[in-house]
């Protein structure tokens, strides 16, 4: 193609594209225009607060006046919002919890550097490593210590009948492994007591323990609980049982010369990067990841790869379309309810803006109200919900996120009414 | 003789469309001076509403001109012609339009605050405005606790408290009996006297006629006649031209 054909075609399609240009960009004003209207609302009443004269901007009454005048429609549409907030915040508090729970073992566990069977997906992941590529690993300059650390399904027989399924964790305590923390009863040196085991307060029901002291049996192996920690819980929902290493071995039925990890502390003064370099070309089949890498690929594996992730991401999405729908359709009617007075107010010389920014702040009342209710009740689930195998999580990120999703849900859904009152004719007005 | 506030000339306007396409209006000339009060009569679909319209920049004329205090409508778009209409023209409607969750006085400094005014100043403003119309003692009432001339009085001061030049009132007293409809007229006739502000008051009740400073008859969509009247007192002799 030749330059003046080129050219000849470039403006063909940019007269093509003008029309959508020129009403992009008429919207775009619009929007900047009701956008400076609000903050111009916003100023107004701080200026009024700190002058001490009540007068609320009209703009703001009428919102509220034509929000509350159908009080069992409002009742409803904040009823939505809550419902929708409330679904969103524990989809995500529970993703918050869950982000944070998969990787809770690696965060507890003190080293520079992981050492695992290649392929490894998560911290879960059984696979095991031969005891002799510990030596090969200490073998390399920079390294000070490799700790064997061995996760295994066993099943835990529950005094009262039936088994349950448990992630058995061994470690030695005199190692700077991976040890039980927020321990309530019993200390970690119990677990040099033969057939010592560590649970979690929260599993004591589902295990049948009493608490400490109390005898069980893992694969047929007698197990005495000798600590009892707090809130060290799966967001599988499998309680994680922790043994000295050969006992985890015995109940797990693992070879004594395999684990599943080996935990690298390097020699004061050693760069992680080139002690990677070096273990990563002696080590044929394992693999060498810093915390930081190995924390990456068990989230990515839980969130994304089984798709827990998605469910939530999901319920979330769908709460935000059901609470968008419920605000939409109220704005919607109550515009249509209140078009003479729209059309009343075009007549007597109001700017679009205006009408719009009286939408707009039905909507952020709204918004606000909502998300008042809606945080109050999450909250409540949060308090609900801390001591339970899957602890609803809220933290200050998420409740300011939560507030600009609801302002930002809220404002979408005025675009429905805001279309309807663009079309209003003033004339409609000498027509009544 | 001062500049006209509001002037039509030659205007056309078509209302409906396709087959149901009708000439409203055929040509019509007219202008409103301040300090003057015109009645626009005429019987129903005679084209008063639809000039009024026009007058008052709601519709756009077909063809002619409209110019309001000087500055012509022709070309504006629908947010100038707002504009102009609240820096310019006060509307009085026939069924008031009243905001019914509104007060009074929040009806009054709504005019304000749609163009812009601090809400503190609108309240002063709108507070004059309704002890001028004789409503001082109702400024907290809400529209359906006031009685009909009382809700049309609000609607006059909301029309006059930005000081719009011109007062465009439709059928001002077709709602109200004759004693509210009279006292409605003297108020309107009040606001005329103001050499800066006209009122043009569109109407077929012939009660209203001895208020009228001048009176324009239109039919079919055309100015069919015009009468200057002498005196505007209600008992004001006439003077056809």
């Amino acid at each position: 193609m030749k330059w003046p054909e080129i050219i000849a075609k470039s403006s063909a399609v940019r007269q093509q594209l003008d029309p959508l240009w020129c009403t992009l960009r008429s919207l775009l004003a619009r929007g900047v225009r009701c956008v400076r209207h609000c903050c111009q609302l916003a100023a107004e009443l701080c200026s009024l607060l700190l002058a001490g004269q009540p007068v609320v901007p009209l703009v703001l009454k009428l919102a509220a006046k034509n929000l509350f005048h159908d009080r069992l429609r409002f009742i409803a549409t904040i009823v939505g919002i809550v419902f929708s907030i409330v679904l969103v915040s524990v989809q995500m508090g529970l993703f918050l919890s869950f982000e944070s729970m998969v990787t809770t073992m690696i965060d507890h566990a003190p080293g520079d550097l992981w050492i695992m069977p290649l392929g490894t997906k998560c911290f879960e992941d059984t696979s095991l490593l031969d005891e002799r590529e510990r030596f090969r690993a200490m073998a390399v300059k920079g390294v000070s210590d490799a700790v064997p650390i061995l996760i295994s399904f066993a099943p835990w027989r529950v005094p009262t009948g039936g088994t349950v399924p448990v992630l058995v964790i061994g470690s030695n305590p005199r190692t700077r492994g991976l040890h039980p923390w927020n321990i309530l009863e019993g200390s970690l040196d119990s677990l040099a007591i033969p057939d010592a085991v560590a649970i979690d307060r929260s599993y004591s029901e589902r295990l049948g323990s009493k608490g400490l002291g109390d005898t069980a049996e893992i694969r047929d192996q007698r197990a005495q609980v000798q600590v009892v920690t707090k809130g060290i819980r799966s967001f599988t929902t499998t309680p994680y049982v922790f043994a000295l290493l050969d006992r985890a071995r015995a109940y797990t039925g693992t070879p004594s010369n395999k684990t599943t990890y080996l935990l690298l502390h390097l020699a004061a003064g050693a760069d992680v990067e080139n002690v990677r370099s070096r273990l990563k070309a002696t080590l044929a089949k394992a693999e060498v990841l810093t915390p930081d890498e190995f924390r990456k690929r068990s989230r990515s594996f839980w969130l994304f790869e089984t798709g827990a992730g998605a469910a939530l991401f999901g319920g979330a999405l769908l709460g935000m379309i059901v609470g968008s729908v419920i605000v939409a359709q109220t704005l919607y009617s109550n515009t249509k309810e209140h078009l003479n007075e729209f059309a009343t107010l075009r007549a007597i010389g109001s700017s679009s803006t205006y009408i719009h920014a009286v939408i707009i702040v039905q909507a952020l009342l709204t918004a606000v109200m909502g998300f008042v209710i809606a945080a109050a009740t999450g909250l409540l689930i949060v308090k609900a919900t801390a001591d339970t195998a899957l602890p609803v999580v809220m933290t200050p990120m998420l409740i300011a996120s939560l507030f600009l999703l609801t302002v930002a849900m809220c404002v979408a859904s005025a675009i429905s009414a805001i279309v309807q009152v663009v079309r209003i004719d003033p004339a409609t007005a000498f027509t009544r | 003789m001062s500049d006209p506030i509001v002037e039509a000339m030659n205007v056309v306007k078509l209302l409906g469309e396709g087959a149901r396409k009708v000439q409203a209006l055929k040509g019509v000339s007219l202008k409103l001076t301040g300090g003057e009060m015109v009645l626009l009569m005429g019987p129903s679909g005679s084209g008063k509403t639809t000039l009024l319209s026009v007058l008052g920049c709601i519709l756009s004329p077909n063809e002619g001109s409209v110019r309001i205090c000087g500055h012509s409508t022709l070309g504006l778009r629908a947010e100038a012609l707002a504009k102009l209409r609240l820096a310019h023209i006060g509307f009085v409607f026939q069924t008031y339009h009243l905001f019914p969750t509104l007060t009074a006085i929040d009806n009054v400094r709504l005019a304000l605050e749609v163009g812009g005014e601090r809400p503190h100043r609108a309240v002063a403003k709108a507070k004059d405005a309704l002890a001028m119309v004789g409503l001082a003692h109702k400024i907290k009432a809400l529209p359906l606790e006031l009685s009909s001339g009382e809700q049309q009085r609000v609607a006059i001061a909301r029309a006059m408290v930005g000081n719009a030049a011109a007062i465009l009132a439709d059928e001002p007293t077709a709602a109200l009996d004759s004693e509210n409809g009279h006292s409605i007229m003297s108020l309107l006739a009040e606001v005329a006297k103001t050499q800066d502000r006209g009122v043009l008051v569109v109407t077929h009740d012939g009660r209203t006629l001895p208020f009228a400073n001048r009176v324009v008859r239109i039919d079919d969509g055309r100015i069919v006649g015009e009468e200057q009247r002498v005196d505007s007192a209600p008992t004001g002799e006439t003077k056809s031209l």
